[in-house]
């Protein structure tokens, strides 16, 4: 009892150093509660067909969860305990037999443990509403969500991190018992030497990382796992190289200039720095590849998610169309629109030809891999391509005149995973009839729903009434609404009054079905990635400030001989600068080329919510910047002499 | 002679109410231009005390203190510092060295601090480095040299700027005789060829005879004052001398 109670004392005096790590700790268990506590509720069970889905991914969710925050308490772990091995020394001359010291500190652990599950489950219970609703409204769903206390979470959460805080605290009294009573003083007075930096292998980094960048673009797209690998080894390792060795070489060449290096605060600055790149550079590249890795995912998801429409639109451009069934039923539908309170911006009916065709330079027809197998394409005149354009794909408009080039519409085209046809010849056949045309153009959309139409191909007016003959004329009529993302019920008013064997064209749906997925996936990969952030943050947070605890004598001396507070500031604040910044940028730097790719795959531009990403990341860590400076320099700041 | 240092009526009062101690009572010092001075006393007598305010790093509870003209009792945070760099030079006893820092750039730092042109850095350390023995070790680190080597490597920090004082808390306090009397020696020669002022507060009367003139302070006021004349050992002598009548705590003294 008495050493617990001194161990109760212990976690009271390194409250400072322990608050960041235990406040980590409680938003990683309010995050693997909230998963958990999703994937038990009824909610989510409620929604009928779904309920699966999301019990499959806040799974996976909460295992990532559990990894990583094993990782993290284990991280914490070593590092607290190599800092208070002094203290622990101490214990030992004052004669606590090393067993008590050991088991001093597993009590401190399982307190710290309690705590923080406490601490979680209760923020968590508390957010769990607040965050359910989230999910709903990034799925798609406006519902309610009650209060309500899932029983299986708290206790899921309970079994978990108990067992993570209790191996935590067997390793710590390992670490202790295994200790030498010389090695336990050791641990503070290491040898201060100058860090050497092989001007090769510093060199070497950079060609590494530079390297992957370009294997990611070219080696991936050739064979993908081998390129993955080949990236991920050169980039990975050659971040690590980057911190140990050419920051540090980095440094060492700017000492050389002797003008600027030898001017004002410089020189301090400087050195400090280098020594303390020296000591973090592993932390600091972990943390870069940390980075990266949420980056890259939060980016994806985040891109994927703002890109539904579009992909909804890829399949299905129109909210509502069908094979023409006369005027009689077009008037039903429009009363069914009318009724549910729309009105449609676009109503036509649009005419196609279907015709046999080939390009003989591809093995296969896109549609006839993607389609129901058969060698034709659509025909569509280029007036009425371009009134849907107009409406539907504003800026697409083509002009085509004479009776051989041609554009075709191929979504599921990109130039690097397909083969490609632009230039080439396109047949098209009907009995012994045959005739050529060139492909003068390819465009990424879909101007009639899949479900009706081969291969769409735009021909000028001309050419359109000349084939004619050719094929069989088919007309669709097309809609349009003016709230497409609310066609829910009219969609289903439709498919009533629509004759059994005719398709309804329609992207609500796969929109819905979309949004639920990848509401799922972006509120995982969110939280996953504010995680990280914040466990990578307060790991930065507490090294710093363990160092500004060990070098505040440095402070003190420069205050002694003459260097005001402002320039002490300046110091501190620019090292801590450099602390931060570099890692982000690597990380934001290897993200960026990362998410380049994914540009390429779905071959759509996805600057704006990338740049979102990468802002509100750096946004958060710029405020851990701001509070490391402000703790680092009341600490040295409270040293007198 | 300039007079470089001016203390008028100091008082340093520690603790708070009802549990008051005053450390030192009534002091009045003046220092004049190349002097080599000693302050002397028991432990507990106020030494420390009063050469860190001196050194500007603590504050008389009453009292002026002059330097070079300049009163510092009047001056704010930035003054301070300004001041300090300009115009003060620190020997500690436990020698305030940057273990991050060579020796050569240990030295040169109040220098880099006030931007100095970097051609007249280099002659700078050329001299001092020169005149306190520790040309071949500029390259090293704190961590690398001797006792004696960081107090002199200190010392060179202490005059590259030419300051109006010199002050040093016990500098001989972790060093061997040996190595006491190199510094001592170095100190000296700084002072006959510098014409530097110097001020120290040593236990030791053998560091003490090196100086020209000794302040012995007891219980915050000031006890008697020596100055040397004839040879050192002579000096040393009167110095224990008074030291007897002194009392207190002489167990460190030979
Ligand atoms: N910060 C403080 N708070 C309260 N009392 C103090 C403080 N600093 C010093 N004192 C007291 O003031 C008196 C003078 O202390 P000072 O350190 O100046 O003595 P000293 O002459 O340098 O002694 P020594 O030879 O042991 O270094 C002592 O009695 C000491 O206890
Ligand atoms: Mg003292």
């Amino acid at each position: 009892m008495i050493l617990f109670n001194l161990a109760f004392k212990n976690i009271r005096r390194n409250f400072y150093s322990y608050f960041m790590y235990f406040l980590s700790m409680v938003f990683s268990i309010l995050i693997y509660y909230t998963f958990v506590s999703i994937k038990y509720s009824q909610y989510a069970l409620e929604l009928a067909g779904l309920s699966t889905k999301i019990d499959a991914s806040m799974g996976g969710a909460s295992i990532v969860m559990i990894i990583f925050s094993a990782i993290f308490i284990w991280y914490s772990n070593s590092f607290f305990t190599k800092k208070r091995k002094k203290e622990f020394g101490l214990y030992s001359m004052m004669g606590v037999k090393r067993r008590q010291i050991g088991r001093m500190f597993f009590y401190e652990n399982v307190l710290m443990g309690v705590l923080a599950v406490i601490g979680g489950i209760f923020f968590g219970v508390l957010l769990s509403k607040l965050f359910t609703m989230m999910l709903m409204k990034l799925m798609g769903y406006n519902i309610a969500v009650s209060f309500v206390i899932s029983k299986e979470a708290i206790f899921d959460t309970l079994k978990v991190f108990s067992v993570l805080f209790f191996v935590a605290a067997l390793q710590g009294y390992y670490i202790i018992y295994r200790y030498k009573l010389i090695d336990l003083f050791k641990a503070e007075s290491k040898a201060e030497k100058e860090p050497k930096a092989n001007p090769f292998l510093a060199v070497l980094s950079v060609i590494m990382v530079a390297t992957s960048y370009v294997t990611a673009h070219t080696l991936f797209f050739m064979s993908p796992i081998i390129g993955m690998l080949v990236t991920l080894f050169l980039a990975i390792s050659g971040t690590y190289v980057f911190f140990s060795v050419f920051m540090v070489f980095l440094m060492k060449i700017s000492k050389k200039n002797k003008k600027r290096y030898y001017k004002s605060t410089k020189m301090i600055a400087t050195t400090n720095l280098l020594f303390r790149i020296k000591n973090n550079s592993r932390t600091l590249a972990t943390i870069a590849v940390l980075s990266a890795t949420a980056l890259t995912a939060i980016g994806f998801s985040y891109s994927y998610y703002y890109n539904i429409l579009p992909q909804a639109k890829l399949t299905n451009p129109f909210s509502v169309s069908y094979k023409y069934q006369g005027e009689e039923f077009n008037r039903q539908v429009k009363e069914i629109i009318e009724k549910n309170g729309q009105k449609t911006v676009f109503d036509k009916k649009i005419s196609i030809i279907n015709i046999d065709a080939d390009i003989p330079a591809i093995k296969n027809l896109p549609s006839e891999i993607y389609g129901d197998g058969q060698k034709r394409v659509s025909v569509i005149s280029q007036s009425q391509f371009n009134q849907i354009a107009e409406k539907i794909f504003p800026g697409e408009q083509v002009y085509l005149d004479g009776y051989t080039n041609v554009i075709v519409c191929d979504n599921s085209y990109s130039t690097v995973f397909t083969e490609k046809y632009e230039k080439e010849i396109l047949e098209l056949t009907n009995g012994d009839e045959k005739k050529e045309l060139r492909i003068y153009a390819i465009k990424i959309i879909q101007p009639i729903s899949t479900f009706f139409s081969y291969l769409p191909v735009i021909v000028s007016d001309d050419l359109y009434r000349e084939l004619r003959h050719f094929g069989d004329e088919q007309n669709i009529q097309c809609y349009e609404l003016n709230k497409p993302l609310e066609a829910g019920n009219i969609i289903d008013d439709i498919r009533k009054i629509l004759p059994e064997n005719v398709y309804l064209g329609q992207y609500y749906n796969y929109y819905v079905s979309l949004k639920e997925a990848f509401g799922v996936m972006i509120f995982i990969s969110a939280f996953l990635g504010i995680v990280f952030l914040i466990a990578t943050g307060t790991i930065i947070y507490f090294k710093q400030l363990t160092e500004a605890n060990e070098d505040w004598r440095r402070y003190v001396i420069l205050k002694n001989i003459g260097v005001s507070k402002k320039q002490l500031k300046k110091i501190i604040s620019g090292q801590m600068k450099t602390i931060f910044a570099v890692p982000l940028i690597v990380g934001l730097t290897h993200a960026s080329f990362a998410l380049a790719i994914l540009v390429r795959v779905l071959g759509v531009t996805l600057i704006k919510p990338i740049i979102m990403t990468f802002t509100a990341y750096t946004l958060i860590y710029v405020l851990f910047y701001f509070l490391t400076v402000s703790s680092y320099t009341k600490i040295v700041l409270s040293h007198r002499n | 002679m300039d007079t470089v240092l001016t203390a008028t009526n100091l008082r340093k009062v520690y603790g708070s109410r009802g549990n008051l101690y005053a450390a030192l009572n009534s002091i009045d010092l003046e220092i004049e231009k190349g002097e080599f001075t000693a302050i002397m006393g028991p432990s507990g007598a106020g030494k420390t005390t009063l050469l860190n305010i001196i050194s500007t790093i603590d504050f008389p509870t009453s009292g002026t203190v002059m330097v070079d003209g300049q009163n510092i009792s009047k001056m704010n945070e930035n003054e301070l510092s300004d001041f300090r760099r300009k115009k003060l030079g620190f020997i500690f006893q436990d020698f305030n060295l940057l273990d991050t820092l060579t020796v050569k750039e240990n030295i040169i730092l109040p220098l880099t601090l006030s931007s100095v042109k970097h051609t007249d850095i280099e002659r700078k350390l050329n001299e001092v480095s020169e005149m306190l023995g520790i040309k071949d070790i500029l390259q090293k680190y704190p961590m690398e040299i001797s006792g004696g080597q960081k107090q002199r490597t200190a010392a060179a920090r202490a005059v590259i700027n030419n300051p109006a004082l010199i002050l040093a808390d016990e500098p001989t306090g972790a060093l061997d005789s040996r190595s006491s009397a190199d510094l001592l020696g170095c100190l000296e020669n700084l002072n006959k060829t510098n014409n530097s002022t110097i001020l120290m507060v040593t236990h030791d009367a053998f560091a003490a005879s090196y100086c020209k003139r000794i302040i012995f302070i007891k219980d915050g006021v000031l006890f008697t004052e020596l100055y040397r004349s004839g040879t050192r050992k002579e000096f040393f002598q009167k110095i224990l001398d008074v030291l007897k009548t002194l009392g207190g705590d002489n167990s460190d003294i030979i």
